[in-house]
């Protein structure tokens, strides 16, 4: 596509690209609620949304509205899966926050380190979730079940990490859509 | 050239990690300040799914129709034994439809001797659900079609054998249906076999417990509850859920209908039922009365 035709979505790390991240996340959120019928899955907390807020945190191309964003859909999460509000939102930040300030060890850390990184990064934000459970008479958290939803997002994390990370490396290899003039 | 939405600026006041920290902040605040069940936040909630469930049903429907197309497949190398049970079980629906037409038969001789009022009709309209919201926090249902369609918060909900919630907000284009086992629902109920009223709470877990009941009442293990209708918003006679009692610890109900994974319930429309009738006054003193 030619760029001068889409002046407006072009940005400087490649085109609006940069959405992608954000409509995967709200994506995840919208079918939280999918009606399944795995008697193994109902009772886990899949938290598959952590992996694209891992990697705006620990993207390059850093962006200040992104915790704004961040703590949005965090609420919007709140809303549409019924949680006390500002479960999600306070999780969603946390996670944020503790991804971001990896992001310079993680530059140039191999595959395997931003892995376990996201892993003990999601083991925190669940636990902190397990502890704010702990302190509400209207949840009732299951510590394993958490725990084991924790290492299952863990899992989950390459299938997710790698065709957002391969779109970014695109995106900013492809001199049509960079920015620099 | 400006770089949209890239933060290039020298000149700024926070750092990011401090925006990310100061939204931390404001997470917790809302969590700790903010009630849960404040009546804003159930309509903020309520006007939310009518917003975006276009978008979540949009999402939905290849997994729901890969979700079918699985179950399809699975159920194929079964149609034989299927079909034989099916068969049997037409059978033993017709014996028990002529019981039925007895039963009814009686039913309307008694009414008319104690001069009971007639009841409502029940008009049952199925409707689909678009998320099943079942987490640690709530057990709730969304379906497609709210105050459009008719439903109206404490209409009753039942699945394919029984009761399995009750509305309990309608926007115009979606409802929430509160689960038997969500912390928050309580249905009055009785005891088939035993006649023992009582009220069945949700747990938040697979089985609702039994509470209230009275201290002298015997109940059955296997005894099936139905609803009692006292309240007059849930309509009375309709089965819930088989009694199973442990020892040392709160009689629990074995619901008939699996609340989750549903895709389909149907709303019992049309029912405003008053409290059941004192049926130890006589016909003469209600008539009085009126």
């Amino acid at each position: 596509m030619n760029p001068l035709r889409r002046p407006d979505v072009r940005a400087a790390d490649g085109g609006s690209l940069w959405l992608v991240p954000y409509f995967v996340l709200a994506g995840f959120i919208f079918l939280d609620g999918l009606p399944v019928d795995y008697q193994w899955l109902r009772h886990i907390e899949l938290g598959l949304y952590l992996v694209p807020i891992f990697f705006i945190a620990i993207s390059p191309s850093e962006r200040d509205f992104a915790p704004f964003a961040i703590i949005a859909f965090g609420l919007l999460n709140d809303i549409l899966s019924e949680a006390p509000i500002g479960f999600w939102a306070f999780l969603f930040c946390f996670f944020y926050l503790l991804a971001m300030r990896q992001k310079t060890v993680l530059q140039e850390a191999r595959a395997g380190s931003v892995w376990a990184n996201f892993a003990v990064v999601c083991l925190l934000t669940y636990f902190a979730g397990y502890l704010i459970g702990l302190m509400r008479a209207d949840m009732a958290i299951d510590f394993w079940l958490y725990l084991t939803s924790a290492l299952l997002t863990g899992l989950c994390f390459p299938l997710l990490y790698c065709p957002l990370g391969w779109m970014e490396n695109q995106s900013l290899s492809d001199p049509l859509k960079r920015g620099d003039e | 050239m400006a770089k949209f939405g890239a933060s290039i600026s020298e000149t700024r006041f926070v750092s990011a990690t401090g925006i990310a920290a100061v939204c931390v902040l404001i997470g917790a605040l809302f969590l700790f300040l903010l009630p849960r069940d404040d009546p804003r936040v159930m309509q903020l909630r309520q006007t939310a799914f009518d917003i975006f469930l276009p978008a979540i049903d949009a999402l939905g429907r290849p997994f729901i129709a890969l979700r079918n197309t699985g179950t399809q497949v699975s159920q194929l190398s079964g149609l034989r034994e299927e079909n034989h049970r099916l068969l049997a079980e037409n059978e033993a629906l017709r014996l028990k439809i002529n019981e039925m037409t007895q039963a009814q038969f009686l039913m309307q001789q008694y009414r008319a001797l104690l001069d009971l009022p007639p009841e409502p009709d029940i008009e049952l309209f199925p409707v689909r659900v678009v998320a099943d919201l079942s987490s640690p926090f709530v057990k709730t249902l969304v379906t497609k079609g709210g105050k459009s369609a008719g439903i109206e918060p404490g209409l009753a909900v039942i699945g394919t054998n029984g009761l399995i919630g009750r509305v309990i907000s309608s926007g115009l284009q979606s409802a929430r249906i509160l689960l038997l086992t969500d912390f928050n629902s309580n249905i009055p109920v009785v005891a088939l076999a035993s006649n023992v009223q009582a009220i069945l709470s949700g747990r938040n877990n697979d089985m609702p417990e039994l509470q209230f009941v009275p201290r002298k009442a015997t109940l059955k293990d296997g005894d099936l509850l139905v609803t009692s209708g006292r309240g007059g918003r849930i309509p009375i006679g309709l089965p819930v859920g088989i009694l199973r009692l442990g020892v040392g610890e709160p009689p629990k109900v074995e619901l008939l209908d699996d609340v989750q994974g549903l895709i389909h319930v149907r709303v019992v429309k049309g029912v405003a039922v008053d409290a059941p009738p004192d049926i130890q006054t006589s016909p003469a003193s209600r008539k009085a009365k009126r």
